[in-house]
C-alpha cells in the first residue's frame, strides 16, 4: 500500500484552478520528486497535505486513512513533517527552541502541570536532548543559541529540516530545500537527504527546481504543469517525456 | 566585547552563586523598602518636590501583575487585547462583593476569581479565533469601554455600589505574630540608613507595610507560576503562534486551543491583579477600570518590554510612578516657569516615544543587553 495516496485532488481559488484532478502515490521508503514550472501547483499540494488549504474535490490518504478530515495541527502527529519554501521559523526563539517545538506533538506537559513544575523539567530535558541530537546531525550545534533569524538562508533551511526531524515524521515534505545553496552545496544536500531518509526510515516528497538533484535522488518523479499532472515515472522516463520537455522549454514552433 | 565579570557557563557553580547573590539582593531590597518609605519619602529635585509612598508602590505591584497577565495574551501570543482592564475590574469587583456581602477573606476570594476569570477569558478568546490585529483590538477595546456602564446597571447596582463605588469593609490588620514593629526598631537603630526609618509604626503604617508584604507574596506566586508556564512547551507554542502561525500548526500546535488558553490564563492573572488592587485600596470604583486603564496597561507592557517577564515589573512601576511624578512637576526643572495642565500623561506619552525609538524591545530588553555585556552567561549543551 502506498504511504501517501493523492486521488483526484482539485483546488480552486476563485476562478483559478491551482490543482486539477491530481492523482499520484508515494510508496513507503521511497523518494518522490515533485517538479514543474513556477506556479504549477507544487506548494499548493503541500498545503493541501498539511491541511492549510482545503481541496474542493478528491481525497488524500496517509497509510490508507483519510487526511482531509483532519485539522492542520493533527498532521504532524500522524507522522507527516514539512519544511517551507520561504521558511516558517520563529525569530523570537533561539534555533534550539525552534527545533524543540518540532517535538511539540510528542510532548504532553500542559499549562497546569507546567505552572507547578510537575514533571516539566524532566520533559524539558528530554526535549532539549532530542532537539540537540537533530541539531548535531545537521551540524547546527554552533548556532543552537542564536536567534532563528539573521543566519544565512541555507542555514535556516537546515534548521527547519532539523525541526521537522525532531517530530519523527515518516513522511517528510521538503519544499525547495536547495534554495540559496551553491552548486557544491546542492550536491552535498542531495547526499545528505538520501542518508537521512535511510537512517530515519523516511519517505520523502521533494519539491525542487535543481533538476540535477531531483533526478539524482528521486525514485520517482511527478511533473505538474498548470495544476495538472503531465508525467510520472522514473527520472529517466520523465526526462525524455515530450510533454515535460514542452512544459519546460516550450513547444517547437 | 569586554566582560566585566568574565563569562560563566550556564548552570555552573559560579553561575549559581551569581544567581543566588542576585536573588538575595533582590529579597533584601524588597524587604527593606517598605520600612524606608513608610514615612513617605519626598526629595526635592530641581525645585520640584516628589513623593515616593508605600501606597504608590503597593499599587504598582498590583499593576505589575495586571501587565503580567496582559503579557500572556498580547506579549507572548501576539493577540492585541485592549480590554485587559475588564478582567482586572471584574477581579476587583468579585473580591469586593465576596468580602462585603459574603464575609470572605481577601485571599480566599482568589478561589473564585482565578477560575471565574479564566472562564471569562476563554469566552473572550473565542472571537479572537476569528479576528486578529486591529479588529481584535477594537473589539476588546469596546469590552473595556463598557465595563464601567455594566457596573452602574440598575440590576447590579445594589451589589456593586453603582457610580459611588464600593468601600470594602474589611481591614487587613497585621497578625500579632508579624514582627513589623520589632524590625522597624532594629532598622531605626542602624546608623545612617536608620534615620529614614521611623522610630515606630503608626497603626496605619503597620497596615500598609503588612499589605505590601501580602501583595509582594501574591505577586511572587503569580510571576513564578506564569514563568513556569511560559518557560517551557506552552510558552514556546504561544510564541510560535505569534511569530508564524503556519509553522506552528505544521508542527502540531493546536492554534485555537492555545489562543483560547492564553486568553484564559491572561484573564485569570488579570483577575488576581484586580483582587490585589482591591486589597490595596479597600475601595473599588467603576471608572478606575475603564478603558484608560486598558490603554495604560498596554503602555506599561510596551515600556517594560513586551514578551518578557521583567518587563511587567518595570512597566508596573512606570505606569504608576511616571504619571504621579509628572503631575508633581510644578515648574520646569531648574527654573521658575510654572507648568500647568495634564503634564502627567504628556510626559508618559513622551517617554513612550523615547522608549520606542531608543529601546525597541522595551526597558527589559535594554537591561538584558547590559547584563549580557557585564555578566555574560554561556548557554551549555545538554548533558548526557
Amino acid at each position: 500500500m502506498a504511504l501517501l495516496d493523492v486521488a483526484g485532488v482539485t483546488v480552486r481559488f476563485g476562478g483559478v484552478t491551482a490543482l486539477r484532478e491530481l492523482s499520484f502515490t508515494v510508496d513507503e521508503g521511497s523518494i518522490c520528486g515533485l517538479i514543474g514550472p513556477n506556479g504549477a501547483g507544487k506548494t499548493t499540494l503541500f498545503n493541501v497535505v498539511s491541511r492549510v488549504y482545503d481541496a474542493q474535490e478528491g481525497a488524500v490518504a496517509f497509510e490508507g486513512a483519510d487526511l482531509l478530515s483532519r485539522p492542520a495541527h493533527a498532521i504532524s502527529g500522524l507522522g507527516i513533517g514539512r519544511t517551507f519554501q520561504n521558511l516558517a521559523l520563529w525569530p523570537g526563539m533561539t534555533v534550539l527552541q525552534n527545533v524543540m517545538v518540532g517535538a511539540h506533538h510528542r510532548s504532553r506537559i500542559g499549562a497546569l502541570r507546567a505552572a507547578v513544575r510537575w514533571g516539566s523539567s524532566r520533559e524539558e530535558a528530554k526535549l532539549t536532548r532530542t532537539a540537540w541530537d537533530a541539531l548535531d546531525e545537521l551540524s547546527l550545534t554552533d548556532v543552537a543559541f542564536h536567534p532563528a533569524a539573521g543566519l544565512p538562508f541555507g542555514t535556516l533551511k537546515r534548521v527547519e529540516l532539523a525541526r521537522a526531524l525532531t517530530g519523527r515524521p515518516r513522511l517528510l515534505l521538503l519544499d525547495e530545500p536547495a534554495t540559496g545553496l551553491t552548486q557544491t552545496e546542492v550536491g552535498e544536500l542531495g547526499e545528505m537527504l538520501v542518508a537521512l531518509a535511510e537512517r530515519h526510515r523516511l519517505t520523502l516528497l521533494l519539491v525542487e527546481h535543481h533538476m540535477g538533484m531531483v533526478m539524482g535522488v528521486s525514485d520517482k518523479v511527478v511533473v505538474l504543469d498548470f495544476g495538472a499532472k503531465i508525467a510520472e515515472g522514473s527520472p529517466a522516463e520523465v526526462q525524455n517525456d515530450p510533454a515535460v520537455v514542452e512544459a519546460y522549454l516550450g513547444a517547437p514552433q | 566585547m569586554t566582560a566585566a565579570m568574565g563569562v560563566v557557563a550556564a548552570g555552573s557553580r559560579q553561575h549559581r552563586r551569581r544567581q543566588i547573590i542576585g536573588w538575595a539582593l533582590f529579597a533584601l531590597v524588597v524587604a527593606l523598602i517598605p520600612f524606608l518609605i513608610a514615612d513617605t519619602y519626598s526629595p526635592t529635585i530641581f525645585g520640584n518636590r516628589y513623593t515616593v509612598g508605600l501606597g504608590n508602590l503597593s499599587q504598582a505591584i498590583g499593576l505589575m501583575v495586571a501587565i503580567l497577565g496582559l503579557n500572556i495574551a498580547t506579549g507572548y501570543s501576539g493577540q492585541l487585547s485592549l480590554g485587559h482592564s475588564f478582567f482586572v475590574g471584574s477581579g476587583a469587583y468579585l473580591t469586593a462583593v465576596l468580602v462585603n456581602d459574603f464575609h470572605w477573606s481577601y485571599l480566599a476570594t482568589l478561589g473564585v476569581v482565578v477560575p471565574g476569570l479564566f472562564l471569562f477569558g476563554v469566552l473572550f478568546g473565542i472571537p479572537a479565533l476569528r479576528i486578529q490585529g486591529l479588529y481584535l483590538g477594537l473589539l476588546t477595546f469596546a469590552v473595556a469601554a463598557v465595563f464601567p456602564s455594566i457596573i452602574r446597571l440598575d440590576e447590579v447596582a445594589d451589589r456593586t455600589g453603582g457610580s459611588n463605588g464600593l468601600l470594602i469593609d474589611s481591614d487587613l490588620e497585621a497578625p500579632t505574630w508579624a514582627p513589623l514593629e520589632k524590625v522597624t526598631e532594629w532598622l531605626h537603630a542602624i546608623p545612617g540608613v536608620g534615620s529614614r526609618v521611623p522610630e515606630g509604626l503608626t497603626d496605619r503604617q503597620e497596615e500598609a507595610v503588612y499589605k505590601y508584604f501580602l501583595l509582594v507574596m501574591v505577586a511572587l506566586v503569580c510571576f513564578w507560576l506564569v514563568r513556569n508556564i511560559l518557560a517551557g512547551r506552552v510558552g514556546r507554542a504561544l510564541v510560535a503562534i505569534r511569530d508564524n502561525p503556519l509553522g506552528a500548526a505544521a508542527n502540531g500546535v493546536n492554534l485555537p486551543a492555545y489562543k483560547t488558553l492564553s486568553f484564559g490564563i491572561s484573564a485569570a492573572v488579570g483577575g488576581v491583579a484586580g483582587t490585589m488592587l482591591a486589597m490595596h485600596s479597600g475601595f473599588v470604583g467603576p471608572d478606575e477600570f475603564g478603558f484608560s486603564m486598558a490603554i495604560l496597561l498596554i503602555v506599561g507592557l510596551i515600556v517594560g518590554g513586551s514578551g518578557t517577564l521583567h518587563g511587567a515589573v518595570v512597566g508596573g512601576l512606570a505606569i504608576q510612578f511616571v504619571p504621579h511624578w509628572s503631575s508633581q512637576t510644578q515648574t520646569l526643572p531648574g527654573t521658575d516657569v510654572a507648568l500647568e495642565g495634564p503634564y502627567g500623561t504628556a510626559i508618559l506619552g513622551g517617554l513612550l516615544i523615547v522608549i520606542i525609538f531608543a529601546l525597541p524591545g522595551g526597558a527589559s530588553h535594554g537591561f538584558r543587553k547590559i547584563k549580557s555585556r557585564l555578566m555574560p552567561v554561556a548557554p551549555q549543551p545538554p548533558r548526557g
